[in-house]
């Protein structure tokens, strides 16, 4: 199982998803230009997703 | 005893409207607790009759029938403590530098910027840069995103020629 904490406009959502929905979830994050960090805040790719990882989802930010 | 002090201030918007938010010193910066979003309306009615005829602020714990550990207790249990627990946590592991003097300040691949966490504003080489997000956040959710986007995905906040 793989730990997910998104945060966004709906509060901090906290799941535990199997591996394979787990990945999905991120790649979909990941398409709408959000980040996805270990607990210890080192980002992580998509293929390195392993069982029991903790996971952030981080919300697009843009500026200039 | 935590030292609480409250204060009324502008929120922005159309007509903009007076709120009373509470202001606590937290490790390196200021806790803004929104009490007007934690304490329902008769109590604020309470408050609006307090600072109308006499302002003794001393007395507005007593008005509202809350001490300092319920106010904080009510703030953490809403979604903008949650986002500073969040905060506090990411800090304490070592994650997020800590702030000092309100001020997040860090070198990410040669560029050095700073976070002011009590106004919410970018630093980036000692120039004010503006960012923004989609989604509706609580301030400390921003501050995290702002963060993490900084040290990943820098490139999000370039400045356009």
């Amino acid at each position: 199982m793989v730990w997910l904490k998104k945060i966004g406009s709906a509060g901090h959502t906290e799941v535990e998803l199997p591996l394979d929905v787990a990945v999905l979830e991120v790649e979909k994050h990941l398409k709408l230009g959000g980040i996805v960090t270990k607990e210890d805040g080192t980002k992580i790719d998509l293929s390195e997703i392993g069982e029991d990882d903790k996971l952030i989802l981080i919300p697009r930010i843009v500026g200039g | 005893m935590v030292e609480i002090e409250i204060e009324c201030i502008n929120i922005k918007g159309f007509p903009t409207e007076e709120v009373y938010v509470c202001k606590i010193q937290a490790e390196g910066y200021t806790r803004i607790i929104p009490l007007y979003r934690l304490i329902e309306r008769d109590r604020l009615i309470k408050l609006d009759i307090l600072f109308r005829d006499c302002r003794v602020r001393d007395d507005w714990l007593k008005i509202i029938g809350l001490n300092e550990q319920e106010i904080l207790k009510k703030y953490f249990e809403s979604e903008e403590g949650r986002a500073e627990k969040l905060f506090i946590d990411l800090v304490n592991a070592g994650v997020i530098p800590k702030p000092v003097n309100g001020k997040i300040t860090f070198e990410s691949r040669g560029i050095r910027y700073e976070i002011d966490v009590n106004e919410e504003k970018l630093f980036v080489n000692g120039k004010e840069r503006c960012f923004t997000c989609k989604e509706d956040l609580p301030k400390f959710d921003r501050i995290i995103s702002l963060y993490f986007t900084l040290i990943h995905s820098p490139e999000n906040l370039r400045m356009r020629e």
